[in-house]
């Protein structure tokens, strides 16, 4: 057993200590005056609590409402909110020290134990004390309510332990009228004197215990059942039990040194806790009354020793603070092997968990003797080779244990082998590895627990696991090294800090390791992908089927991608270690041993995944499919630089304008543009227009904001002359000066430019204009208008004419030449461009494997009467069923011997002493005994067409494995019916099953049903040929065997007369009726039975036969009666029944008694000779006799025989 | 010297690997005997006649592969050294005489050299399982052991000749055939990827009825990765995915059979597969005559 500290606190001296029910929170009441307030998993201290004067002693969390209550030597309780930190009431009424205060689990009431001898009940509603315990003669040390029962328990220096009963208290203050409120005065006066004789009325004391020398510091209730635990200045934890009516002591447990000041009963194990001032704190057997384990502080004497309500954690107060602990690892020792997880319950049993079943097993083994009791299993390593666990004790020694093959409960193992080292680990079927840490080696072992090999470990090892075949991870202090065990080498490291456990991803490929905060992926030869330090206790890791890390903290199931990338899947109330990830279900086993399976979301890693691999077709579907939408999806997407992905999530037009503008989609910007219609907006969109040379856009966008300028501008530049002239235009009758002028520039309009110098007052600059260009009248004009001559006029020395703005070299341009961007691969999908694209969610695929022996229709599932369109093509074309024709021409598509068995081997000489059928005589290559028995069986005397089958049988239960060297024969081994059959008596060998038959059967409806009769009949004579060698282990079995074989029959003998039929010369109707009725002999499934029904109905239809047509039709009809066929099959009825008469004589007799013999296919009335063929069980004329069965063409017509034997 | 790499790469069919680490290794015995069995295994022998007495020896018996004639093989069995009586061992063999092969063999691991003591070990298993006498094989598998274990620990290299000899014990009785003999050809198959570790996989899914798993290393056998970045080891070896291929075909009938004997033919006319094939066939023609008259 370990003490795993999970906390400490610096602080004066703690004297109480208190868990919050659901948070993380601990309560720590100081010598000081001061109430802490501490989140334990996070190491922040959250509050300060400052009211009390003195020390506190005394603290308690409301099991449910955000209260705690506090008490110490001011002689005070005060009640706290822990909404506001801020204290609510204070209670009055102790006259001395308050050692404890509890609030009951549920009245509203506070039970408090004092200096001044008393134990006081208050009500923390109407805030007043409602019994007051007199009974002690010295300091209450404690005093607490009984979990479930009207009890208290109390402790004092009197040296006694009492139990009280407080069933009236309850009675009293839980009566309608709520007497716990005294309302009159006469009401308060009867309370007050309630009170004062209170502790003797309501609450009175059941048992005195009495045992302890000195004084006693504390008591406790066990949880369920009837003891209490109590420590004292005698320095002893003493145990007591009571029944209803009495009490007294059972045993005392010795070994503190100083006074026991605090004890408690585990919660959920049997075992004791004590602290005292000797500065340690003991575990104690509860069942033995004997020390488990003892821990100490060097200078720390221990004040207080409590257990969170729920949780598996302790808290003791000391003199320089508190601790959080826990007692031994909660992880259960687990192990996967395939689809199963071997693990440790909480009873120390063996179990599996199936992980395609979603099942648990029943106990393999009960491991309890194994190691300590208290001391909960390291881990564990399963050899499926040798069905083997390797159990890790959890101290320096390792079990390796056999297991039984079936779960039948928790008994105990019957191989055994006990080792001293660590970490034991398999690193191959028949070797593991375990850490000799006096050495310093690793030491790889044989399943007899010798050493064959020893391994020199620079520094010492933490823990070891698997590392690939042949492959050994040693997680050291400072650094993880891959080893190769046969080599006994390193052949990777990496500097990586106490890493605690590991996984490795489905494909091999990477490795995901986890120290307490930090968790880091390395590829298969250790070199580092990622790294990521997480604040709260990572507990453990897990890869989902496409590499997706899944891991869960203390309070988190969380992913992270390869890349990074991670969130959080879902909050957990208790922590749960993952085991494996399949889809949407998260395998984790609980800290009490079970497995729970949780449902998960997976749907952002998925995206996210999918993004990063450029996998768009999910991306789509996820789209589609979840409802994966909000801001933060479009910032991570927009983060990754896929705002297109990002558009297709969000209907805002501002958002939609922001995205689509960040990856260049002008014209869905200008669509939200248009909708947006404001001038920033327009502006960005002008921008980006701009740099994408979109001069259309742009020009759209002045056009809109009225930047004429700008637009002139566009327009000089990209050469629309006719545009810009009108500009010009436009701007004259702004009356824009400016703009005149400057488009008069763009225009090159001399004259016009000089007026508008003119119009505006400035004739110098008019002339000018006119006079550089050339234009002397204008010039003179202007002049003249001035009143001046040309002489008054100075003019530069240079005056070249406004030639400026060039002619454009190219016609007008609309847009810059972009190369036509291709369609992103969403922007496709939304337009419908994507052929194939399925965005439905992938159904699960659920293989339901088909019995072969649920019956005569297991073999038409694929066949549907009504529905299937086959390829049985009737020539009822052109059958005339009225004068009118009303029938579409296109309704008839829808068509034992014992013998010696010389020069076997080994292997084949047990398969024939173990069974003497032709078939397991044909695998042991004993063709001659096996053609002997069938011969005496069935009348075989044809064996060729048996060949394949005798061969293939001889050969597929063989197997040739390659020598060495390869130039060698190879070595033959021997293929049985059951691998691991371990009695030799029912050794045999591996001959193909009933499902061969099924599929050959299956193979023969295929053809029948593409009208491929030839073929059909092939298979179903296969079917009968793998019958005869056929072996079945069960009844069930050989029942259906045999009813194929005679279905096969039916087929054969249907089909062959059907191929006769075709066959026949056109002008011999009255063979080619008969036949047609013959084949309806058949018995065949109704599926196809409504072929030979509807050939025959045709036949004599189109034959003028109407009585027979009639009563085929009648016949087809109860098979099938709707659906087109039917509808012709009602009219040909209706018809035929009118006509009523046949043209044709036929041999048929429909309600006549008879078989068809196989060979003439003539019918064989009732009472005729006829012989019968031992193995098709066909009938036949007695002329028939001595010869070959039509039907399997192996077997001897009227030859005496036993049967076939198939059964074993 | 530390062989262990070149052993494990020849003892996995890694033949070309096997000849790259004997580059980096000095000459001497085991690693001429190693470079001149996976020279004749890719079908790429050099003459080694420089190379002493085992190379003139390994030239022998290269001559006998192509001519099948035992007196091709000039080693000399009393001054032979235990590379040699493999090599002779072998050649007795590969024609038949499995009770020569066998003396010679026991010869060799009687001696007093060790060197090439664990490889006649496994030839002298091989051979009694050829013989069909899987007692005296397990008999000198069982007392080679016990005396290995005696002298104290096995090397890693010895460990992979004693475990491939166990195998092919285990392969033949059909002894832990589910459990560790199919795990041992599990981890190798695992560990790497060649074509003989995924062909032995492949016999034990066979042996166990596994039909869909051993589909399923036909596929891998048949990707791109094996069938041509391993091209080298895909021809040497496609003749015993046929025969294997056959097997599987014949425990489901799934029709192909024909065409793969076909094809095994033209590749490798003197398989034991085809020889077994063409016994029993004979067996039957007497059967079908039997019965016709």
């Amino acid at each position: 057993m370990k003490l795993l500290t999970k906390f400490e606190s610096k602080s004066t001296r703690a004297k109480g200590i208190a868990f919050h029910p659901s948070r993380p929170w601990v309560l720590v009441a100081l010598f000081s005056s001061t109430i802490q307030l501490w989140d334990y998993r996070m190491g922040t201290l959250l509050h300060r609590f400052e009211d009390h004067d003195g020390p506190v002693r005394g603290i308690d969390f409301h099991p449910t409402q955000p209260l705690f209550v506090s008490a110490g030597d001011d002689y005070t309780i005060k009640v706290w909110s822990l909404e506001t930190n801020k204290c609510l009431y204070t209670l009055e009424g102790h006259l001395d020290y308050v050692r404890t205060v509890f609030f009951h689990r549920e009245l509203p009431w506070i039970i408090s134990a004092s200096d001044d001898q008393t134990i006081r009940i208050w009500n923390w509603q109407n805030r007043k004390e409602i019994a007051c315990i007199t009974g002690h003669n010295h300091f209450v040390m404690c005093a607490q309510f009984h979990p479930t029962e009207d009890l208290i328990v109390s402790a004092s220096l009197d040296e006694t332990v009492r139990v009280w009963d407080i069933s009236k208290l309850r009675e009293k203050h839980s009566a309608p009228g709520g007497a716990n409120i005294p309302s009159t005065f006469e009401e308060k006066i009867a309370a007050q004197q309630n009170l004062l004789d209170g502790g003797f009325g309501d609450c009175t004391v059941k048992f005195i215990l009495e045992g302890h020398t000195r004084g006693v510091n504390w008591a406790s209730f066990h949880p369920t059942l009837p003891l209490i635990v109590s420590g004292g200045d005698d320095r002893q934890v003493k145990l007591w039990k009571m029944s209803a009516t009495k009490a007294w002591e059972l045993d005392s447990c010795r070994g503190h040194t100083n006074n026991v000041d605090s004890v408690i009963f585990h919660p959920t194990q049997n075992l004791i806790i004590s602290v005292g001032e000797d500065k340690t704190l003991r575990i104690w057997d509860l069942d033995k009354r004997v020390p488990v384990k003892q821990f100490k502080r060097e200078n720390d004497r221990f004040w207080l020793i409590a257990a969170h309500p729920n949780i598996n954690l302790f808290g003791a107060a000391h003199d320089s603070g508190i601790m959080i602990f826990k007692l031994d690892r909660e992880r259960p020792a687990f192990n996967i092997y395939q689809n199963n997880l071997f693990y440790v319950n909480n009873e120390k049993q063996l179990q599996t968990f199936d992980y395609n079943n979603k099942v648990s097993s029943l106990p393999y083994v009960s491991l309890k003797k194994l190691g300590e009791t208290w001391v909960a299993f390291r881990s564990i390593s399963y050899n499926p080779s040798q069905h083997s666990v390797l159990v890790n004790q959890g101290d320096d020694h390792y079990s390796l244990v056999v297991l039984p093959k079936q779960p039948t409960g928790p008994v105990d193992p019957t191989s055994v082998v006990d080792g001293d080292g660590l970490f034991a680990q398999f690193v191959a079927r028949n070797r593991f590895a375990t850490y000799n840490k006096k050495n310093n080696v690793i030491e790889i072992r044989s399943l007899d627990n010798k050493v064959t090999k020893s391994i020199n470990i620079d520094s010492s090892v933490r823990d070891m696991a698997y590392g690939g075949p042949g492959m050994l991870l040693v997680l050291q202090a400072k650094a993880v090294t891959l080893l190769d065990v046969q080599q006994g080498k390193p052949v990777a490291s990496i500097p990586l800090k106490n890493v605690k456990y590991i996984s490795w991803s489905p494909d091999g490929q990477y490795l995901a390791l986890i120290s307490k905060h930090t968790i880091s992926i390395t590829n298969k030869k250790l070199q580092m992908v990622y790294t990521r330090h997480e604040t709260i206790r990572v507990k453990s890791i897990a890869w989902d089927e496409t590499n997706v890390l899944i891991y869960s903290t203390l309070n988190h199931i969380k992913y992270l991608l390869l890349n990074g990338d991670l969130g959080i899947i879902k909050t957990l109330e208790k922590t749960l270690y993952i085991t494996r990830v399949q889809g949407k279900l998260l395998y984790t086993l609980n800290r009490d041993g079970e497995v729970q399976i949780l449902s998960i979301d997976p749907t952002e890693y998925r995206f996210k995944k999918a993004l990063t691999n450029g996998n768009y077709p999910e991306v789509m579907r996820i789209i589609k499919n979840s409802n994966l939408v909000g801001q933060n999806i479009i910032s991570y997407l927009q983060k990754s630089g896929h705002p297109d992905v990002a558009l297709q999530f969000v209907q805002d037009p501002q958002t939609r304008f922001d995205l689509s503008v960040e990856y260049g989609n002008l014209d869905v910007a200008l669509t939200e543009a248009k909708k947006l219609d404001n001038s920033s907006t327009w502006t960005r969109l002008r921008t980006e227009a701009m740099t994408q040379g979109n001069i259309k856009i742009v020009e759209l966008v002045d056009q809109t904001l009225r930047s004429f300028d700008q637009l002139s501008f566009l327009y000089l530049i990209g050469g629309e002359r006719t545009k810009l002239s009108k500009m010009e235009s436009v701007a004259q009758s702004r009356n824009d000066i400016s703009s005149s002028i400057l488009n008069s520039v763009y225009n090159n309009s001399i004259t016009h430019r000089s007026n508008i110098f003119a119009n505006a007052g400035s004739l110098p600059l008019a002339y000018a204009v006119a006079k550089a260009n050339g234009d002397e009248d204008a010039a003179a004009a202007y002049l003249e208008q001035a009143g001046i001559d040309e002489q008054d006029v100075t003019l530069p020395d240079v005056m070249n004419p406004s030639n400026f703005v060039k002619e454009p070299v190219i016609q007008p341009m609309e847009s810059w030449p972009l190369n036509e961007a291709e369609l992103s691969y969403f922007e496709k999908a939304v337009l419908g461009q994507i052929e194939d694209l399925s965005l439905d969610e992938p159904v699960e695929d659920e293989s339901v494997s088909r019995s072969h022996v649920q019956g005569e229709d297991a073999f038409f599932d694929d066949e549907d009467a009504a529905e299937g369109e086959d390829a049985w093509d009737m020539g009822d074309d052109d059958l005339d069923i009225d004068e009118t024709s009303v029938i579409a021409p296109t309704a008839v598509e829808d068509q034992a011997a014992v013998v010696s068995t010389p020069g076997l081997d080994q292997e084949t000489s047990i398969w024939v002493k173990n069974s003497k059928l032709p078939a397991v005589l044909a695998a042991s290559g004993a063709f001659d005994a096996a053609g002997h028995a069938l011969n005496k069986q069935v009348g075989i005397v044809n064996f060729e067409p048996l060949r394949k089958y005798f061969v293939e049988i001889y050969e597929g239960s063989r197997t040739y494995m390659i020598s060495e060297p390869s130039e060698l024969p190879s070595i033959q081994g021997h293929i049985r019916a059951f691998a691991d059959e371990p009695q030799e008596a029912e050794i045999l060998p591996y001959i193909p099953g009933v499902d061969v038959v099924t599929a050959k059967m299956n193979e023969g409806f295929k053809h029948f049903k593409a009208n491929k009769l030839t073929e059909a009949i092939e298979s179903f004579r296969s079917a009968i040929y793998h019958i005869v060698l056929l072996v079945v282990y069960n009844e069930e079995d050989e029942k259906f065997a045999r009813s194929t074989l005679e279905k096969a029959r039916e087929y054969i003998l249907g089909l062959s007369i059907e191929l006769a039929r075709r066959a026949l010369p056109e002008d011999d109707i009255k063979r080619n009726l008969e036949l047609a009725a013959y084949f309806t002999k058949a018995k065949l499934a109704p599926a196809h039975h409504s072929n030979a029904l509807q050939v025959a109905m045709s036949q004599n239809f189109k034959n003028k036969n109407f009585v027979q047509a009639s009563y085929f039709a009648g016949k087809f009809l109860q098979i099938m009666d709707s659906g087109p066929r039917a509808e012709q099959a009602k009219k040909i009825k209706d018809k035929s029944d009118s006509l009523a008469n046949d043209a044709v004589e036929i041999d048929f007799d429909p309600y006549a008694e008879f078989d068809i013999c196989a060979s003439s296919y003539t019918p064989i009335y009732k009472g005729e000779p006829s012989v019968q063929d031992p193995l098709t069980g066909a009938k036949y004329h007695s002329s028939e006799k001595d010869n070959i069965d039509k039907i399997a063409l192996i077997s001897k017509v009227g030859t005496p025989a036993s049967g076939l034997r198939i059964l074993i | 010297m530390d062989y262990f790499t070149v052993k494990q790469n020849y003892y996995t069919g890694n033949y070309s690997q096997v000849l790259k680490e004997i580059d980096v290794l000095g000459a001497d015995d085991t690693t001429l005997f190693y470079k001149a069995r996976s020279q004749i295994a890719l079908g790429s022998y050099e003459s080694n006649a420089s190379a002493g007495q085992l190379g003139a020896s390994f030239d022998s018996y290269n001559a006998f592969l192509k001519s099948k004639k035992i007196e091709d093989v000039s080693i000399k069995e009393d001054s032979a050294s235990n590379y040699e009586l493999v090599l002779l061992a072998s050649a007795n063999a590969i024609v038949g005489d499995y009770e020569t092969a066998s003396q010679l063999c026991n010869k060799g691991i009687d001696s007093d050299e060790e060197v090439g003591k664990l490889e006649l070990l496994l030839l002298a298993v091989e051979i009694s399982l050829l013989n069909e006498k899987p007692t005296i094989a397990k008999a000198l598998y069982d007392n080679f052991v016990n005396q290995k274990t005696a002298q104290g620990e096995f090397s890693s290299e010895d460990e992979l000749i004693v475990n491939l000899a166990e195998s092919y014990i285990k392969f033949f009785t059909n002894v832990d055939t589910t459990s560790s003999n199919f795990y041992y050809y599990s981890e190798i198959s695992q560990s790497f990827s060649t074509w003989s570790a995924q062909l032995r996989l492949l016999n034990s899914h066979l042996q166990q009825g596994h039909l869909t798993e051993a589909q399923d290393i036909v596929k891998v056998l048949e990707s791109e990765y094996y069938s041509v970045q391993q091209k080298e080891q895909a021809d040497l070896f496609k003749p015993e995915l046929l025969v294997q291929k056959i097997t599987l075909s014949a425990m489901q009938d799934d029709g192909n059979i024909e065409s793969l004997r076909t094809e095994l033919k033209s590749l490798a006319p003197e398989h034991a597969y085809l020889k077994n094939n063409e016994k029993i066939n004979n067996k039957f023609d007497e059967l079908v005559v039997k019965y016709s008259s």
